[in-house]
């Protein structure tokens, strides 16, 4: 016995050739886009986890922790026995933000890192023997490398002091916090990839890791900290082996352990002993919030003991009418049980209770009217004069509370200065009104309020953000039960005290925001159906040749079962092979699409990855076993799926046709589906695209559809009506008897017409992908010259600092307060504040957790600035100016509403406008519930959700002044150059914001940067889809060779009838031009009129030029193809063609 | 009969045909000697494989011989270039094959003016209807091969050989796939062929011996000779 199928696949080897071929070519596609999305992950994991290191966890506190090596934080975690089975020692580290002073240029962001022998150990680093960081010495990480620093070279180095007491309230230093430090630069010694190169971040990220890394106790002493405890601000944990970061019972493990190890100091809490025994619960960061404040009072109730919030704060004056006048003055709001003589409840009466010394100070009588002035310090970034008239009460005796300077807490500045005049408090003070009286009750009783208010009344005058009391008085008692009811009662993830999982985190991160397998199938789309079109066709060609011996199976009675399931057998063989090869293909074809990410389509991954990886992270080449095989599976179902389709519908005709070897096409054009008059059916379809594309334009002319979307649709319709146009002039060339005059390339047109099936797939691939190619220029966006984008909301300039600006730089008090110039004149600066840290733009390819967030100040959002694509807005002044719906009136616990960008919240976050969505942005990573309520088109601020300014600076983590600016041209009528305003404007700011370590750009380059990623994804399109029609073109050619196969007997005659060579070059000529440039007209014809609108825009570009010559390169190699093809065919002797039926 | 005074006519002379093999050359033709006037209808017959359809190739300049020479009035096509070659097939030779050999995606009439297309004149078309005429297809010139009778193929054939109005026709085994109608039928229009137009020379190729019988010349080919 012998296998039909085995003889078969031997026999017709080199039919099969070329179908295992097309099918190579389509699983190497297939397989090459998945293992680019492998690569891209792979890559971005591996960057990550090697900038990580040994860490797996991290504790990131609100406030830093003692790092006392008996009795710190890590010292007492490490002892507990849930710590010590499963983590190793931790390393803490001190973690800043600040910059890098480079002569000459702009001043350039880095991480600091505060490190020790501890952490060189964490990270198995050999040079946690020698101690790490030489003493007056700093470590580069590489993204600095290209600025050329060597060891022995000097730099200067401003770091952003952290401050207790956080820098936008009232309490906080507003000068300038930052320190500057000169240090000699020092090597990696034993540099290895990762943090024993500097090469080190705690969040994924791309580009460059700018680090520089200096001895803890040396930024200790330069953050002016107390030697005792000696403090850190970030706390790395590393799981044994065994016991991996990505273990939940690891993470739950950790969590118990800080749980039960956290003190109150890692609260940021201490207890005192006021003078009658209180105990007194204060604050580092000086304002209790009234988290703490409901969880202290919960506790102290638990315990049966009562508690007294207390509200210290500081008057600039108390004067009585125009007598006396006291100035600088503490005042203390107390609950109404501990004042004398309190109003009657539900009173409006607002009293002042007047310490002995103040009311013999002023002469004050009960009922005297008594006026309070004090500062406020605004959201806006300025103080405010506040005063207040009330009335004062009988003063009250300087005993019990009212004599125990532990009402006041250590106002820094203030509260340790041996004489008023001495003070320099963080908000402004004119020490000339300061009398010797003051300075006498400052000898005698410091910092002891001088009046009293109700608490309520003084919350109501004095509200800060960040909470409504300074301290809590405990009623006298034991402190070990009140300290471990409020560490019980006070949960330590409110002050950030929660092991972040950075480990697992990171590795969802790299998962990536944009799925690059997915893209590149998108992009080689018309690889792919070249691909199969060609597959289709050579199956088809090579079966044809076989007709015989289908009729004669099915005339012996073989049913067509059989038959089918034999030819598909065969098929899968061939497919097998071809799938095979493909695979190791695809390899090769995803190497040269990583290759070329790392260079010429650098700006599709935002130009973060590098081919030989420097000092930037490497694109490398991962596969991974499913998507080889997912892809070797869709090579393998599109060959079987092509030789199914051609072999049913073979098997299914009667043998006596397949035994004469008729094909269906055989009956002529008019035997087309459907039969009759293919004009008749043709013509409406045909009228009706037309139609169609008339009404795009029209409705694009006169606005009710947008220019761009009118006219690709018109010329969508026009390539539909071009197809059917070109389908009706193939049948006319193949109909008889029209007359006129019998030419050469009459004859070869009829060829072309009497295959209309394969003419017309040939023809409509060539069309489509020109068309496509072409028209997708409408979506490449370039900035028109001399003009402002809408994105950019009329702002010239945006700048981005490392360190806060407290004040509003665009306030004239800000200005002096920040030793800012003058405003220059024809510019304006509009501050926003900034929270979060990952980039939600296409420049991020990391999954952004937690996204940066701005916050829009009223006045800017009610000038509606930038344009919207979508938002939820329901009123009239909703839809007039959809940034109101961040100001909308809402339910407790509602979602914050927040605005994107239209593209980064369709391809990045993916996140529907109206939806609502949980982002860890909260104290500690806490989660905050966000919904978003409107997408901006094409706006430069694509990296960021947008809130409300007053929603960021209640809901999120402090975030410490303005970090971003917005510079707009105010001159009249404006008339100069863009390009000249664009530079005045970046100069201005960054020698306005240079010290705060800014990176100033205009914002055309801001939008021209993403655009840059999308016009990247467009010419790879382009050029993959342009392989795509090179191939169909290719397959152009197997058709007319398989055709001339056909008519071998038929130019055997013409060869005989006296053609020559040339006349059959030129039959083969006008049969493939007929194809080729009907195709390539058709759609680059409809192709130009859907960019009608872009071209009128703006001046050809580049791609443009590359297009064309794509075009070009396709009409030139097409018909050079086709003239080899032809020429093939003719190669054989005329004698041997005749003999060949 | 011998070839016309001043070299008109058909003429072969020691013409000798080698096929090469893997055990060594096969002769096919062995010093072939043929004279015909002009006007001469010539049958040659003989077996199966005996050579006769690689004689008429040879004297449609469609094959190179190994030896000897063909001349049709005093030409003879194998010395030749390639270009002259064909014009020559195009201008003075006929070709009317067993199979038909019609382009199936042509109408009758557009096949009959095939062979013209490289070179056309202003009078191939009317010739072609006269042609198409003559044959008896004038009302089915609009019709494709697949609508027509194997007959009504054979005579487009002829009709499409004829169209230049050759010197040589030359027919390999013409009623090969006919019935007996259409196969005299086909007979009679290629002795008529020889007959108008005067001095048309046409050679057949049949095994078919009643064919043969209608041809007033008839030469036998064995041993790779006419005789």
């Amino acid at each position: 016995m012998f296998s039909p199928v085995g003889r078969a696949l031997r026999h017709y080897r080199r039919e099969h050739l070329p179908v295992a071929l097309a099918t190579a070519v389509a699983a190497a596609v297939l397989v090459g886009a998945l293992v680019v999305g492998d690569s891209v992950r792979g890559s971005l994991r591996a960057a990550f986890t090697e900038r990580l290191g040994a860490v797996d966890f991290a504790i990131l506190p609100q406030h830093a922790f003692s790092d006392d090596p008996e009795t710190g934080f890590p010292a007492r975690l490490a002892a507990h026995p849930d710590f010590g089975a499963r983590f190793a020692e931790p390393a803490p580290i001190y973690r800043l933000s600040g910059a890098v002073l480079v002569p000459g240029d702009d001043p350039e962001p880095v991480s600091v890192f505060g490190v020790d022998d501890r952490f060189f150990r964490f990270h198995g680093i050999a040079d946690g023997e020698t101690g790490g960081v030489a003493s007056g010495a700093v470590r580069l990480g590489p993204g600095l490398s290209r600025y050329g620093w060597s060891a022995g070279d000097s730099l200067l180095l401003r770091i952003g002091a952290p401050a207790a007491i956080a820098t936008a309230s009232f309490f906080g230093e507003k000068d300038d916090a930052s320190v500057t430090l000169r240090r000699a630069v020092e090597a990696w010694p034993d540099p290895a990839p990762g943090p024993a190169s500097g090469s080190f971040s705690l969040f994924p990220g791309q580009g460059p890791v700018a680090a520089v890394f200096l001895p803890l106790r040396e930024l200790r002493r330069a953050l002016d900290e107390p030697v005792r405890p000696p403090r850190a601000n970030a706390l790395l944990v590393r799981a044994l082996p065994g016991a991996r970061g990505g273990d939940g019972e690891s993470e739950d493990a950790l969590t118990r352990a800080v749980r039960e190890t956290a003190a109150l100091d890692e609260r940021g809490l201490s207890l005192r002993q006021g003078r009658t025994g209180e105990a007194v619960l204060e604050s580092r960061s000086l304002v209790l919030s009234d988290r703490v404040v409901t969880g202290a009072l919960a506790a102290a109730a638990e315990l049966g003991r009562s508690a007294a919030p207390v509200l210290a704060y500081l008057a600039t004056a108390i004067r009585a009418g125009d007598r006396q006048e006291t100035p600088y003055s503490l005042v203390a709001g107390l609950p109404a049980d501990l004042l004398p003589e309190p109003p009657a409840a539900g009173s409006d009466e607002a009293v002042l209770y007047p310490g002995a010394w103040l009311a013999e100070d002023l002469n004050l009588s009960p009922g005297d009217p008594v006026d309070l002035e004090f500062l406020l310090w605004e959201d806006a970034g300025r103080f405010r004069s506040g005063n207040v008239r009330l009335a004062a009460a009988a003063p009250v005796a300087p005993a019990g509370v009212f004599a125990d300077p532990a009402l006041a807490p250590d106002f820094p500045g203030v509260s340790d200065a041996e004489r008023m005049g001495d003070w320099d408090p963080p908000f402004p003070v004119d020490l000339g009104r300061i009398r010797d009286r003051d300075e006498d009750y400052w000898e005698a009783f410091r910092a002891l309020p001088k009046a009293f208010l109700q608490l309520e009344a003084s919350q109501r005058l004095f509200p800060m953000r960040e909470g409504r009391a300074t301290s809590i008085r405990f009623a006298p008692g034991p402190e070990e039960p009140l300290v471990r009811a409020l560490v019980g009662g006070l949960p330590p993830e409110d002050f950030g005290l929660r092991p972040a999982p950075l480990r697992r985190e990171g590795l969802e991160a790299a998962r990536g925001a944009t799925d690059f397998g997915a893209y590149f199938l998108y992009f080689s789309w018309f690889l792919l159906v070249a691909a199969f079109v060609l597959l289709v066709l050579l199956y088809r060609l090579g079966i044809e040749r076989r007709l015989r011996e289908i009729g004669m199976l099915l005339a012996t009675g073989w049913t067509t079962r059989r038959v089918l399931r034999t030819l598909l057998l065969e098929a899968g063989w061939v497919a097998l092979v071809g799938v095979a090869a493909g695979a190791l293909a695809g390899l090769g074809y995803a190497w040269a699409m990583v290759w070329s990410l790392s260079g010429v389509w650098a700006g599709a991954v935002a130009g973060t990855f590098s081919a030989s990886g420097g000092d930037a992270a490497a694109l490398q080449l991962f596969a991974s076993p499913g998507s080889i095989v997912i892809g070797a599976a869709g090579g393998l179902l599109a060959a079987l799926f092509a030789a199914w389709q051609t072999g049913r519908r073979l098997v299914r005709r009667a043998p006596r046709g397949l035994l004469a070897e008729r094909l269906e096409d055989d009956e002529g054009p008019e035997a087309l589906p459907g039969g009759g008059p293919v004009s008749r059916r043709l013509a409406p379809f045909t009228s009706l695209c037309l139609l169609i594309g008339t009404a795009l334009l029209a409705a694009a002319a006169l606005g009710v559809l947008p220019e761009a979307a009118g006219f690709f649709g018109a010329g969508s319709a026009l390539l539909v009506a071009s197809i059917l146009f070109g389908w009706d002039r193939l049948r006319l060339a193949g109909a008889r008897g029209r007359g006129g005059a019998w030419r050469l390339r009459s004859l070869a047109f009829r060829a072309a017409a009497f295959r209309p099936g394969r003419s017309l797939a040939v023809m409509a691939l060539i069309a489509s992908a020109s068309f496509t190619l072409v028209a997708v220029e409408a979506f490449r966006k370039a900035p028109e010259p001399g003009r402002l984008p809408d994105g950019t909301g009329g702002f010239v300039a945006l700048a981005e600092t490392v360190l806060g600006l407290p004040w509003d730089p665009a306030s004239a008090d800000g200005r002096e307060a920040l030793n800012l110039p003058p405003e220059p004149s024809g510019f304006g600066i509009r501050p926003l504040r900034l929270a979060g840290e990952d980039d939600a733009s296409c420049l991020n390819l990391y999954v952004p957790s937690r996204p940066r967030v701005l916050g829009m100040p009223r006045d800017l959002a009610e000038e509606n600035r930038f344009p919207f694509s979508a938002h939820v807005g329901e009123t009239p002044e909703e839809a007039e100016n959809p940034w109101r719906l961040l100001y909308r009136e809402r339910a407790p616990g509602a979602p914050i509403p927040v605005i994107g960008d239209q593209n980064s919240m369709t391809y990045v976050l993916k996140w529907p406008v109206g939806e609502e969505r949980e982002f860890p942005l909260g104290e500690g990573g806490a989660g905050v519930r966000l919904r978003l309520v409107g997408a901006l088109w094409d706006s430069v601020f694509a990296g960021e959700l947008i809130m409300a300014e007053e929603d960021l600076l209640t809901h999120l983590p402090a975030t410490e002044g303005y970090r971003f600016f917005l510079m707009e041209d105010t001159a009249p009528g404006g008339g100069t150059l863009l390009a000249a305003t664009e530079n005045a404007a970046t100069d201005r700011l960054g020698e306005a914001l240079g010290d705060y370590g800014a990176t100033v750009a205009t914002t055309r380059a801001r939008l021209a940067s993403f655009h840059r990623v999308e016009n990247t994804y467009l010419s790879t399109f382009q050029a993959l889809g342009g392989f795509g029609l090179l191939l169909g073109v290719f397959g152009l050619g197997a058709v007319l060779v398989r055709g001339a196969a056909e008519r071998r007997r038929e130019w055997g005659l013409l060869a005989a009838a006296g053609y020559r060579g040339r006349d059959f070059l030129l039959l083969g000529f006008w049969e493939n031009a007929l194809l080729l440039v009907s195709g390539l007209a058709a759609g680059t014809l409809a192709a130009v009129l859907a960019i009608l609108p872009v071209l009128g825009q703006r001046e050809p570009g580049g791609s443009l030029a590359f297009v064309g010559g794509l075009l070009l390169a396709v009409l030139v190699s097409g018909l050079a193809a086709g003239a080899v093809a032809t020429r093939a065919a003719g190669a054989r002797p005329i004698l041997d063609s005749l003999r060949s039926g | 009969m011998p070839a016309g005074a001043g070299g008109s006519g058909l003429t072969v002379a020691g013409l000798v045909k080698d096929y090469p093999t893997p055990t060594g050359l096969l002769r096919v033709l062995d010093g072939v000697e043929l004279a015909l006037r002009p006007g001469a209808s010539a049958a040659i017959t003989g077996a199966s494989g005996c050579g006769k359809s690689t004689l008429l190739f040879l004297l449609g300049a469609m094959e190179a011989p190994s030896q000897g020479e063909v001349r049709l009035d005093g030409v003879d096509p194998h010395e030749l270039e390639p270009d002259d070659q064909a014009r020559f097939r195009r201008e003075r030779v006929g070709f009317v094959f067993q199979d038909h050999c019609l382009l199936p995606q042509c109408t009758a009439y557009e096949n009959v003016l095939a062979p013209t297309l490289p070179d056309p004149r202003a009078d191939d078309a009317r010739r072609a209807l006269y042609l198409l005429d003559r044959v008896g297809l004038a009302d089915r010139r609009g019709h494709l091969p697949g609508e027509l009778s194997g007959g009504e193929k054979q005579r487009v054939a002829i009709a499409r050989a004829l169209i230049r109005a050759p010197r040589l026709l030359l027919c390999d085994e013409p009623t090969g796939n006919l019935d007996g109608e259409s196969a005299d039928r086909v007979a009679g229009l290629l002795l008529d062929a020889a007959a108008s137009e005067g001095g048309r020379i046409v050679v057949l190729v049949t095994h078919d011996q009643d064919l043969a019988a209608r041809f007033p010349d008839r030469f036998t080919l064995a041993g790779g000779r006419l005789g």
